[in-house]
């Protein structure tokens, strides 16, 4: 016994780890609660876009010394309405708009910052995180936002469920969905901004999908989804962070982007509802009874 | 789509009576999509309690003109409901969507469906009340599926997930109901159960509109017709617009007439091909 309570609390012993996993628990609640709007919406795809989008005006804001989380909006909202105005004026579809564009600002964004990388963080650091090197000012910083966030996506959660549910309907009970989906967004943006410090606005990605869709193979229940997304969050980031202590992997965030991964895939199959084992067994019965019939 | 007719017969004969105190009012309502017109100065006066069909083919602007009552598509000409705009009297309109429209995937209960009727009238940052639990099983109990307010919708039939849809626009309470084919694509007992629940929602006063290519259906229960295609050809019970020439001019050739017509209008001798 006492070897595995050494063995599971050595490692909050030393102060960056404990830095490290504060700021993984904030993380895991706020991912575990947009990440679900993120999943049932189906904007996987433009929310990696987004993240990506930011990169340059994160890099501007480094370099000039100003706000990180302006400088992500103001690239979010720029690159978003460059890719709304293609679409009014030619005939790009919007996920190639979405594939040019966010790949392009995101390319201006490394070149800005191979060029700047040594003032403070580098390049890798932002682009994959550095869990270790999560400081008291940017655990400050998560809290506070990631209240913001959960705070405004409570208040409104019944307008958003419904528009993500059903925008038509929304539109007809006189709710303005463009509304409802410019807070998603924002509170995506903010999320990956916050996020930045600790995994990068790679890896950040799978915080905000991995565990919500993890959680729509266990349940049929929005709530509950919700409540699970954040459990199997904390459950991916705590693992996720002894991986990467006993094995000793730089970085942190991408041990715990495999583990969510791992877990994901073992829900996808032993799932009771949609598990892929669940699926193959049904057949077999199904088979069986075709078979049995006269 | 066929080019518009350049002469307009517009409407055949404007057979029924205008209503006394109209509740939905439509004036010289014109809608394009791009350059593309889709209904084109179409008037019409409802009153309360009516069920009315609104009946034409494919393309030929029924679910634009319901989406145009209820202020979602941008339009030129007058909608008043209630005497006022839509966007004053919205809480009078109740409206059932085509069903296609939603992510039936989605993790929602059949009683959170019903319940987002209930939304707009709670308002922002409000959350339903004991008033709304009740209002929601009322519903469901009109439509037959008190039994399923737990289950996830997508375990549901199509019928089923039709009558959660009419449940949540009785949630809505509105007056005027605005239905885009209610009865399209699902079992019989469903159709009979959304059938017999709006023949007493009229009874009960409020104004029906409902699309609908089942002429039969329509021959049977509407009060009144609204024949569309593109322009309002014909308005009037279903006894005097249900003609061989005014159906012509509705559906085009697609409507094949056996027998003609008897005095009643039964439509059940026509067909309509698509």
């Amino acid at each position: 016994m006492d070897f595995i309570f050494t063995w599971l609390t050595r490692p909050f012993n030393a102060n960056f780890l404990q830095n490290a996993l504060k700021e993984m628990v904030l993380i895991s609640i706020l991912s575990g609660i947009v990440g679900s709007f993120v999943v049932l919406r189906g904007i996987a795809f433009i929310v990696d876009g987004l993240s990506h989008a930011i990169l340059p005006g994160i890099a501007v804001a480094f370099l000039v010394q100003g706000n990180l989380f302006l400088g992500a909006l103001a690239a979010a909202v720029a690159v978003t309405l460059v890719i709304t105005l293609t679409n009014q004026v030619a005939s790009v579809s919007e996920d190639s708009a979405i594939g040019i564009f966010f790949t392009g600002a995101f390319a201006i964004g490394v070149i800005i910052i191979s060029k700047i990388s040594s003032k403070g963080r580098n390049l890798n650091d932002i682009l994959f995180g550095q869990l270790f090197a999560v400081t008291d000012d940017d655990l400050v910083q998560t809290l506070f936002v990631g209240a913001a966030i959960v705070l405004v996506i409570g208040l409104l959660g019944k307008e958003l469920l419904f528009s993500s549910f059903d925008p038509t309907m929304a539109r007809a009970v006189g709710y303005r969905p463009l509304l409802l989906d410019l807070v998603i967004y924002l509170a995506v943006a903010l999320s990956v901004v916050v996020s930045l410090p600790a995994v990068g606005n790679i890896l950040v990605l799978a915080f905000l999908i991995t565990p919500a869709a993890t959680a729509r193979l266990l349940t049929a229940r929005f709530y509950p989804m919700v409540g699970l997304a954040i459990l199997i969050a904390l459950l991916t980031s705590l693992s996720g962070l002894y991986l990467s202590y006993y094995q000793d992997i730089k970085g942190g965030g991408a041990a715990v982007v495999v583990v969510g991964t791992v877990i994901f895939l073992l829900t996808l199959l032993f799932s009771p509802r949609h598990g892929g084992l669940a699926w193959l067994l049904g057949r077999q019965a199904r088979r069986r009874k075709v078979s049995n019939q006269p | 789509m066929k080019d518009l007719q350049p002469q307009p017969p517009v409407v055949e004969e404007n057979l029924a009576h205008p209503p006394d105190s109209p509740i939905l009012q439509i004036e010289d309502l014109t809608v394009a999509y791009g350059r593309q017109v889709v209904l084109q100065e179409v008037s019409l006066s409802l009153g309360s309690q009516q069920l009315v069909g609104l009946i034409g083919p494919n393309g030929a602007g029924k679910s634009t003109l319901i989406k145009a009552i209820l202020g979602m598509v941008s339009f030129q000409g007058q909608v008043q409901v209630g005497g006022a705009s839509v966007a004053r009297n919205r809480q009078l309109l109740s409206y059932v969507p085509q069903k296609e429209e939603v992510r039936w995937d989605f993790p929602v209960t059949v009683g959170d469906v019903v319940m987002m009727g209930r939304y707009r009238r709670l308002g922002w940052l409000r959350w339903p009340g004991r008033a709304d639990r009740q209002v929601v099983e009322k519903v469901l109990e009109q439509v037959g599926m008190a039994e399923f307010k737990n289950r996830q919708i997508s375990e549901l039939s199509g019928g089923q997930q039709q009558r959660v849809f009419v449940a949540r626009a009785l949630a809505q309470e509105g007056q005027i109901m605005l239905l885009d084919e209610p009865l399209t694509g699902i079992d019989t007992t469903s159709q009979e159960i959304i059938m017999r629940l709006l023949l007493q929602l009229r009874d009960e006063g409020k104004l029906i509109l409902m699309a609908t290519h089942d002429l039969r259906a329509a021959a049977e229960m509407c009060d009144a017709c609204v024949m569309l295609n593109r322009r309002l050809i014909a308005f009037g019970p279903p006894a005097t617009v249900f003609q061989p020439q005014i159906l012509g001019a509705t559906f085009g050739n697609k409507v094949l007439t056996i027998g003609g017509m008897d005095m009643e209008g039964r439509a059940a001798t026509t067909m309509v091909l698509e």
